[in-house]
């Protein structure tokens, strides 16, 4: 059967433009139903994972200050903008991290062309953001959280993880990590610090986390010490 | 017997197909998994950033914090007003200084500090690798670390994971010695923590200078574990 040239030119044009679209959404990771996206779009609107660091003023002008830090990836200050949560209360954050993966991190110095952001990594010291983050993400995933925790190596400080993973098996998901209190009291001199990262792909507990991770709960951690 | 026999013969035909997967997995594994020394000093990194963001932030937060409280314990304001500094803040520049070495660091300290042949004892120090040096209002102490959780006597009020000038990872805590004002660091090649130097001033100044001395440790080329 031969196919009329203008039918011919047609199919490959539409064949080209679904394949252009699907290495697109496969390198930006957009996918339709997309919790993390939806994250990532109310915090740094813009921004998408799997996009070149170079990249970043085409998609946002919400990170200055951009610096890169070895072993973790760049690191800037995200607009002080507050955003606005499905609760309609409000939170901003005092830094976000663009993480790398394993092999670009270990750079001493990191070509932005050639850097893609595996994940990114939104820190706080508002007090509130524990309880309004959790909210938020119950609400965007429309799941209760997979509990775990992470201590730090050196300072005997525990770290409640919660995470969400879409769908609940993952690939993709989103981690709450909050500064537990050492003492039962408050400790006014240091504020306790919330962040937030929100990655692509299977969850590797620490690998993915770039912090210790055991799947038990900080209590069963405490516990045990 | 035969067939066992033949077992073998298959086995030893297959060998260097087995040992050719053998090499395949085992590089796939490698290709897969991050190697590990990398992914420490990744959540070293990671976690210093983070801690190093909420001392920065603990000033103000302690300011904050304190004017809550003052309409409780008006003696509790004036002890959160008055913060101690922070053990990553390093404002010391350009003060003279004297370049000491040892068998465990080196280091440049504060003029007139010279090496002592007494050595205070130290629980947390490996027995006969201790090395201290003394000088107007205060003493510095370098030795490899036996037991890092016998290291604390500082009341410590700020801690700092940070880096060396020379970019070793370090640990620094920042506080009260009896009377006196201390400074305590675990310094950590590759992020094992396995040097430990204590400093006592009898001034916040020269507990100032001798955390920025701390700062400039190198572990030396004679150091051994």
């Amino acid at each position: 059967m031969r196919l009329h040239p203008l039918a011919t030119l047609v199919l490959a044009s539409s064949l080209s433009f679904a394949g252009i679209i699907g290495v697109h959404a496969l390198l930006t990771h957009e996918r339709k139903d997309d919790p993390v996206g939806r994250v990532m779009d109310t915090f740094v609107p813009g921004l998408k994972t799997g996009r070149r660091v170079a990249d970043l003023p085409s998609m946002t002008s919400a990170i200055t200050e951009l610096r890169y830090v070895p072993n973790v990836g760049y690191i800037g200050v995200p607009d002080k903008f507050k955003w606005l949560l499905p609760d309609h209360s409000k939170l901003g954050f005092d830094e976000v991290r663009l993480l790398l993966d394993a092999r670009t991190r270990s750079e001493a110095q990191a070509d932005p062309a050639k850097s893609r952001i595996d994940a990114v990594q939104l820190v706080t010291a508002d007090s509130t953001a524990p309880r309004k983050l959790a909210s938020a993400l119950a609400t965007w995933f429309g799941s209760a959280p997979r509990v775990g925790c992470s201590p730090t190596a050196n300072d005997q400080r525990l770290r409640d993880v919660q995470l969400w993973l879409t769908p609940p098996a993952g690939p993709d998901g989103v981690a709450l990590i909050v500064d537990l209190p050492l003492d039962p009291e408050p400790q006014p001199l240091r504020p306790r610090m919330t962040s937030l990262l929100a990655f692509r792909g299977k969850f590797q507990g620490s690998n993915t986390l770039r912090a210790t991770f055991t799947d038990s709960t900080c209590a069963q951690v405490a516990s045990g010490r | 017997m035969r067939r066992w026999q033949d077992g073998i013969a298959v086995r030893r035909l297959d060998a260097p197909l087995a040992f050719a997967l053998a090499v395949g997995v085992g590089l796939s594994i490698g290709g897969c998994r991050p190697n590990e020394r990398e992914l420490a000093r990744a959540i070293a990194t990671s976690d210093s950033l983070t801690r190093s963001r909420a001392d920065s932030l603990a000033t103000a937060d302690s300011l904050a914090h304190a004017d809550s409280v003052a309409r409780v314990n008006e003696s509790r304001t004036r002890a959160a007003l008055l913060a101690p500094p922070s053990a990553c803040e390093d404002s010391v520049d350009g003060h003279p200084s004297v370049s000491v070495k040892s068998n465990v660091v080196e280091m440049q300290l504060p003029a007139g500090f010279t090496r002592t042949e007494r050595v205070t004892s130290r629980r947390w120090a490996k027995p006969g690798s201790a090395v201290q040096w003394s000088g107007p209002g205060g003493w510095i102490l370098a030795a490899s670390v036996a037991d890092p959780h016998g290291a604390w006597e500082l009341n410590a009020s700020s801690r700092c994971g940070a880096t060396t000038f020379y970019g070793a990872p370090i640990l620094i805590e920042r506080g009260r010695w009896l009377s006196d004002y201390g400074v305590f660091a675990l310094i950590g090649p590759d992020s094992t923590y396995r040097i430990g130097i204590e400093a006592v001033a009898s001034s916040v100044a020269l507990q100032a200078e001798l955390l920025h001395a701390i700062r400039s440790a190198r572990v030396s080329p004679m150091w051994h574990p």
